[in-house]
């Protein structure tokens, strides 16, 4: 069996300077996920989920520490293959939806797919439309996102982010626009995908959507503070006395 | 497809579609630079037709023109002397062929009336070097120059079949030519003008070896560069040539350097092709406006899709993806913009084409003022290099996404603080840059106004004039000027005089070597018994020949003394009339100059005692104010080219029709010709400036508008921008006063700075159009005020909208405004 987690952080520290200010928004974080889990990253305000799904998503890099995708230190890779990287293995969910109001339902599932480099017109429109049925959103396809509710909204946006089947899908919040229903109704849908083997990292305030995860972590000042199935918890209080 | 190519295709469509959602963006923006492209084509156009597109001739490119610089004013002129020719002829330079060429007037009479042509003297060489032979018969031969060889005329294709009825049996028939017995020998193929506008063609008559240089004819010199050989090695060649000249040459006359210059080049002349290059300048500013003001819309479009720019990253755009993007944006909006920017250029070169033929004087056939291959080639290669421009601050922004925008809500606002400084400088140099060309167009516009309204000193609402040509042969036994044929050609001046007075319509008429404000031959004046320290010290004016009655004709009262009359014959004492300028010129002392002598500084100028002086009028329109002169007696000064100028009853085409009858009276084998109002013919002297006035002020206007356009978009997107951030401080009770103060801090700084810089620019184009232009006016404070006040009201103007709009906003949209 395949021992190498699907993500693995080493020691990784983030930190912001801005007017003087040091912000240490993650420090040292130790994290594993492995394929197909669920994860939920919670904590207060400010304490860096945020800046930790950035990195996971390779849209920042690290100050300090080692993040190893599939084993391979990805943490110093150019931007151009970062970028390549999240194109094909990672989809994004934002609080915010972040659809393009410029371009229609479909085209807008289809944009990361036209970042790829060797998928044809065709093949992006079946993937994106399969992806949008898989939603819910297939009768919707011409629509701009103005046009939509804010949970139709995030459902397109799910779409978007399974359009290219990534390995990861990473999750800020994603319900956080959204009334109960709509939330229910876009929690269902991440269900529905870890239990067909997707691999997902969501954060979240609400405890009833953290509950759904098959591990919570949370995240108090930069650190790691719980981590329930791990349950060192005791051992890291003695450590800090 | 390759891969890369595919993408671009991809973002063209996204682009495509984007604009479509964004109506005004994408108007304002092509709008914009469809105007300073249009301009910079439009120009390119003017400059393409007349300087660098070579005439119909085979391999024109081979073809130049010599040009002499005058060593005393630094000055190149198209001419130079017969003998700067010969010394070039006979040096060996390494060319296929060269010759001389000079226009003239030629009368032609035989069968009808006596019709006046543009002539054209020739060397023979002058075929071998254009390369076009005759359609009928042969062109001037090398035989056909020499003394006593048998005159010879060979004909343009207008006049073969306007005249001769296009008759296949021309050749052999004898014509008068200038009064001569002359064969006809040949007819040139349709469409051949050489040099500029000619109808028909002679041998030289002048040589070099007998006429003395100062009464050379100006000629212009052509030559054909060998095979293999370089406008440069020719060049080389010429150095010591002009040397020599230089040694051997007449002061005045000889050429300081000889250089080569293409033919349009030639014809347009050192200060207009400065003039043409420096409003392609101009426009080049007026480009970098619109430029700058797309660049801002792009800007700031960037800013405010800052979140989408970050969407697109973490979906996997790479970088210069993102910037394939702005740029596919940025091609869109100029190809669009070139699209009608050509179409405008188009549209304005039609428009000027007629009117601007027509204002020039010898307006050569071969100028097409239209777009050609080359220009749409420049204008691609302008629309480039402004997607470039318009796109790279907008492209960079586009390298940055934003984590922060994207992740957190309501980021959208976060135009970054370089960006935003980038807009913020952004408008401000296009209100310098718009203010520095409208300082320069409202100097050139000024100037060229004052020549045009300039006070002549006359009324010449009335004067009909025209023009007439004494050829040599039927006045001038010699060819040359001797004693005999100045006598008979004082004799033409007052027969003609009579026969004017002598008909009914004619209330006064009287004939001038130059109608005022047409010019004069310029040079230095000395008064007896004044010591000059140095003789540049000697006051500068001119002389002009006139007939007695032109001082009636033009309604001129002597102040002092008496003007000319019949007892100011060839054989008497040589008089002047002086004006007020001259009198004042030559004894500043204010006693009064009657009975003094004076003397003009040109060989054969004998002492002139002063019988009178007259009011000023204006001698040359393009200097622009009053000159010294003194006129001479036509009896004394005889000249081979006079202008008519009458006054009298029944309108322009009675006096024109009773000016004719009195030549044909005098001698049948003359005609007249430029035949005009005074008026008409002023307005032709000006055409130049009132053209290159008219451009300034286009321009000018434009960058005006482009400089709204700048702070109308920057402002509503501002506005825009911040409709979230207004609404709450709405919502916080800010009152009008407070939003307004807002909004006029940013765009108040920016006016006041680009302003400052704009018009701190303007002394340094005076100096600059200052030093190409002789007759540039100096700007006055007004100049400064004028821009000043204009810039302001359009400022105000364009940002009332957004500023209304940004009023409008109520406390509510800082909740709704997505
Ligand atoms: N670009 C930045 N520059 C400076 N500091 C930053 C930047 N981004 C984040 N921070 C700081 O890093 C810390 C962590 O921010 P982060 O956005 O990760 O928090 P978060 O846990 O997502 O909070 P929230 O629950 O409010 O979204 C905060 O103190 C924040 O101020
Ligand atoms: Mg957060």
């Amino acid at each position: 069996m395949d021992e190498t987690p699907l993500i693995r952080l080493e020691g990784v520290t983030k930190v912001f300077y801005a007017d003087d200010l040091e912000t240490h928004a993650l420090d040292r974080v130790h994290l594993e996920v492995g394929e197909g889990e669920f994860i939920s990253i919670s904590g207060p305000s400010g304490c860096g989920k945020s800046t930790l799904l950035a990195v996971l998503g390779l849209l920042d890099v690290p100050t300090q520490g080692r993040y190893l995708l599939r084993g391979k230190d990805v943490s110093t890779l150019p931007p151009a293959a970062r970028a390549q990287l999240r194109n094909e293995r990672i989809g994004f969910i934002f609080q915010a939806f972040n659809l393009i109001g410029d371009l229609a339902v479909l085209d807008n599932v289809m944009l990361p797919l036209t970042y790829r480099r060797n998928m044809d017109p065709a093949a992006r429109r079946a993937a994106a439309l399969e992806a949008l049925d898989r939603v819910g959103m297939a009768h919707r396809v011409n629509h701009h996102p103005a046009q939509l509710s804010g949970g139709q909204q995030q459902r397109v946006a799910v779409a978007r982010a399974l359009a290219g089947r990534p390995e990861i899908l990473l999750a800020d919040e994603p319900t956080g626009n959204l009334d109960s229903r709509n939330g229910e109704a876009v929690m269902g849908l991440l269900r529905e995908l870890h239990r067909d083997g997707a691999t997902i990292c969501m954060v979240t305030h609400d405890p009833r959507y953290a509950d759904h995860a098959d591990r919570q972590v949370r995240l108090f000042d930069g650190r790691i503070v719980d981590e329930d199935g791990i349950a060192d918890l005791a051992a890291r209080r003695t450590a800090a006395r | 497809m390759t891969v890369a190519l595919r993408a671009f295709r991809d973002e063209l469509a996204c682009a495509g579609r984007g604009l479509a959602r964004a109506p005004g963006f994408a108007a304002l923006a092509v709008g914009v630079l469809s105007l300073g492209l249009g301009a910079v084509v439009f120009m390119y156009g003017v400059v393409d037709a007349m300087l660098l597109r070579p005439p119909p001739y085979p391999q024109a490119e081979q073809l130049y023109y010599v040009n002499g610089r005058r060593p005393d004013t630094g000055l190149l002129s198209d001419t130079v002397s017969l003998h700067d020719y010969s010394a070039m002829r006979d040096a060996g330079l390494p060319v296929e062929a060269i010759g001389a060429v000079y226009s003239g007037t030629v009368y032609l009479t035989g069968e009808g009336p006596a019709e006046r042509f543009e002539g054209g003297f020739v060397t023979a060489s002058v075929f071998d070097v254009v390369g076009i032979g005759a359609a009928l018969g042969r062109v001037i031969q090398a035989a056909d120059e020499r003394p006593g060889a048998r005159p010879v005329v060979v004909l343009g294709d207008g006049i073969w079949r306007e005249r001769f009825d296009a008759d296949p049996d021309v050749l052999g028939r004898r014509v008068r030519v200038n009064g001569v017995d002359t064969e006809i020998v040949g007819v040139m193929p349709p469409g051949f003008s050489y040099p500029v506008h000619q109808q028909l063609w002679l041998p030289t008559r002048q040589d070099a070896s007998v006429t003395p240089e100062h009464e050379s004819v100006g000629v212009m010199v052509m030559l054909r560069l060998a095979q293999g050989v370089t406008a440069e090695d020719v060049q080389e060649a010429l150095v010591p040539v002009a040397r020599r000249r230089l040694a051997e040459g007449m002061p005045m006359f000889q050429s300081g350097g000889l250089e080569l210059v293409s033919p349009g080049a030639s014809w347009v002349g050192e200060t207009g092709r400065q003039l043409l290059w420096g409003l392609l300048a101009a426009v080049g500013l007026v480009l970098l406006i619109a430029c700058a003001n797309v660049s801002n819309l792009l800007l700031a479009r960037a800013a405010w899709r800052i979140r989408e720019t970050s969407v697109r990253s973490a979906l996997g755009a790479t970088r210069s993806r993102l910037v394939l993007h702005v740029v596919a944006e940025s091609a869109l909006i100029t190809l669009s913009a070139t699209a009608i920017g050509l179409l405008l250029a188009a549209l304005a070169l039609d428009a000027i084409r007629v009117p601007f033929s027509n204002s020039v004087e010898a307006y050569p056939p071969w100028i097409d003022l239209a777009i050609h291959p080359p220009v749409v080639l420049a204008a691609l290669a302008a629309a480039f290099g402004a997607t470039l421009l318009a796109g790279l601050p907008a492209a960079l922004r586009a390298t940055q996404p934003s984590l922060d925008a994207m992740l957190r809500d309501g980021g959208r606002a976060g135009t970054g603080r370089a960006a935003g400084r980038m807009a913020w400088s952004l408008v401000v140099a296009e209100v310098a840059l718009a203010a520095a060309v409208l300082g320069g167009a409202a100097l050139m516009t000024r100037t060229v106004h004052l020549v045009t309204h300039v006070d002549l000193g006359i009324d010449s609402g009335e004067l009909m004039t025209a023009r007439v040509g004494i050829p040599t042969a039927a006045y001038m036994q010699a060819g040359h000027s001797e004693d005999a044929d100045l006598q008979r050609l004082g004799e033409f001046s007052l027969r003609y005089v009579e026969q004017l007075e002598a008909q009914p319509e004619i209330e006064a008429g009287g004939l001038t070597q130059m109608l005022p404000g047409h010019g004069f031959k310029r040079g230095w004046l000395e008064a007896e018994g004044v010591q000059y320290a140095s003789p540049d010290d000697r006051p500068d004016g001119g002389g002009v020949s006139v007939s007695p009655s032109f001082f009636a004709t033009l309604r001129l009262q002597p102040l002092q003394g008496r003007l000319f009359d019949a007892t100011d014959a060839a054989d008497s004492e040589r008089v002047v009339v002086i004006n007020e300028s001259l009198a004042r010129a030559a004894w500043p002392d204010g006693m009064s100059p009657i009975g003094r002598r004076l003397r003009m500084d040109q060989p054969g100028e004998p002492w002139r005692t002063v019988i009178g002086v007259v009011p000023d009028v204006l001698a040359n329109v393009e200097r622009g104010r009053m000159e010294p002169v003194g006129y001479v007696p036509l009896s004394q000064a005889p000249q081979r080219f006079v202008s008519v100028v009458v006054r009298g009853e029944g309108g322009p085409a009675a006096l024109a029709a009773a000016m004719q009858r009195a030549l044909v009276e005098t001698d049948p084998g003359l005609a007249l010709y430029w035949i005009r109002t005074f008026d008409e013919s002023l307005a032709l002297r000006t055409a130049g400036f009132r053209f290159i006035g008219g451009m300034f002020a286009a321009f000018g206007l434009i960058a005006l508008v482009l400089a709204a356009a700048g702070l109308y978009g920057v402002l509503t997107f501002h506005v825009g921008q911040r409709t979230r951030e207004i609404g709450l401080r709405r919502a916080l009770g800010a009152t009008d006063g407070r939003i307004l103060g807002l909004l006029s801090r940013t765009t108040g700084a920016q006016v006041a700075l680009g302003l400052a810089l704009g018009l701190a620019a303007v002394p340094v184009l005076e100096a600059i159009l200052d030093s190409m232009l002789t007759w540039l006016s100096p700007g006055s404070a007004w100049v400064y005020v004028g821009v000043l006040a204009v810039m302001l009201v359009v400022a105000v103007a364009a940002v009332a909208r957004p500023t209304w709009v940004a009023l409008r906003i109520d406390p509510a949209a800082a909740l709704r405004h997505e």
